[in-house]
């Protein structure tokens, strides 16, 4: 990767997740110049295969999974409860989504009224309906997996872009005591490949989702980050750096004047 | 239940990259070791003697498996130094409590010498005491490829082991029945 000052670039993007990889990756698509900082390395895809090992033998913690670095991911908590942060979190190119488990459900259109539906919270500004169609089109990029066959699900209008998986032995277990206890059961959509996609391999079952996919068939921001770079032409080509600590600064007015870095 | 060199190869895929290409071919030994490590056919005879105490009596062809696995982990870099001194050092104690390389000792032996250099309890750790490290590169590294295989996933009941990519139609099978 390049690791020299940029200038002249139109877009900083702070963090190299699935939010920020997909805008650096639309950008560089309209041909604006994208530089990506992130505070984590750029890992090597034919690594995970080992980073798999640390998952399955037991002197590995979660966090040593993906290199992570109690110095360089030193954070505080306040209050009464702690938040094993560094357990949540990776750092690096494609962020926590190297680690998820990738299950994407579709807010509840209540969850948008929260305060006169249920009585707690507060009403958000936008509907379900107005982030239908961004539901619709997010599903596209991770590439979900799922079925249309959960009762309390909102409405969609079209189904997902990959079948759902077939339900596991253990689901039949379940559905047979569930049915008895007329309790509802359904699949929840995951952003996991049931079939070979935009040259991405269906899930071979390795059964490490969380913490590593070593097929990549489960979606990380990888998948954009990539894609980004291969939007770029001579003149557009969006570059990730990785940096200990961003420090956007702001100007007069609100207005972001410059993003630094601090080498880790 | 019969452990075969294909099990290995895929444990290994599983957990290494280059398990296919290690097949059928011992790769040239490195003669340049240093002179107070065990060779490389030491530490495979040792392995396997040390498999055939901690692997399930149910789980024959034991031999095969470990040679193609461990040949193949000795190859990788980092590990297979660690693991050769491991195993030397194990090696050490085998001789000094028990007059006899391990490779020549009795089952019962065997066993008592991963007892007496406290692998039995210890946690693994790569970088650690003997006993942490013998969990680590001897105890665990076999059992991890066992378990990883499809026949020792088999052993106990899982149809796709953790670390072994079995397919998604693995996971809609019952146990055997």
């Amino acid at each position: 990767m390049t690791r020299k000052p940029v200038t002249g670039a139109d877009v900083c993007v702070v963090g190299a997740g699935p939010a920020g990889t997909i805008v650096a990756d639309r950008l560089a698509a309209s041909g604006h110049e994208v530089v990506v900082l992130d505070a984590g390395p750029r890992f090597d895809p034919d690594d995970r295969i080992r980073r798999q090992e640390r998952s399955i033998r037991p002197s590995f913690s979660r966090p040593d999974v993906w290199d992570g670095d109690a110095e360089r991911d030193a954070y505080t908590s306040s209050g009464e409860k702690g938040y094993p942060l560094n357990h949540a979190r990776v750092k690096g190119v494609g962020g926590s989504t190297l680690h998820w488990q990738g299950m994407v459900m579709r807010l509840h259109e209540d969850d948008f009224n929260s305060r006169s539906a249920r009585g707690v919270g507060v009403d958000w500004p936008i509907d379900y309906a107005d982030l239908r169609p961004q539901y619709a089109e997010a599903e596209r990029e991770l590439g979900v997996s799922g079925a249309s066959d959960n009762p309390f699900a909102p409405p969609r209008e079209e189904p997902h872009p990959m079948a759902a998986f077939p339900p596991s032995y253990s689901d039949s277990l379940f559905a047979d005591a569930c049915e008895e206890l007329e309790i509802a059961m359904h699949s929840v959509p995951n952003a996991r490949n049931s079939e070979s996609r935009n040259g991405r391999s269906a899930c071979v079952g390795y059964g490490t989702c969380q913490p590593v996919c070593p097929s990549g068939a489960k979606y990380d921001a990888t998948v954009h980050a990539e894609a980004a770079e291969r939007r770029g032409g001579d003149g557009h080509r969006p570059r990730t750096r990785p940096a200990a600590r961003t420090r956007p600064r702001i100007g007069r007015g609100g207005r972001l004047r410059d993003a630094g870095w601090r080498d880790s | 239940m019969e452990l075969t060199r294909r099990d290995a190869t895929i444990a290994l895929a599983a957990l290494s990259s280059g398990g296919a290409a290690a097949v059928g071919l011992r790769a040239v030994r490195e003669r340049d070791d240093p002179p107070d490590r065990l060779d490389d056919d030491a530490v495979v005879s040792a392995m396997i003697a040390l498999a055939e105490v901690l692997y399930p009596s149910a789980v024959s062809g034991v031999e095969p498996f470990v040679e193609t696995f461990v040949t193949d982990r000795l190859e990788r870099e980092g590990h297979g130094e660690a693991l050769r001194a491991t195993v030397t050092d194990l090696n050490e104690l085998a001789v000094a409590w028990h007059d006899a390389a391990i490779d020549e000792l009795s089952p019962a032996a065997r066993e008592e010498l991963l007892r007496e250099a406290g692998a039995d309890v210890a946690d693994e750790v790569p970088d650690g005491t003997t006993a942490e490290r013998v969990r680590y590169f001897v105890v665990n590294e076999l059992l991890m490829a066992l378990y990883t295989s499809p026949t020792g996933g088999e052993l106990v009941g899982i149809e796709n082991p953790q670390g072994h990519p079995g397919g998604t139609d693995t996971y809609q099978r019952g146990p055997p029945s």
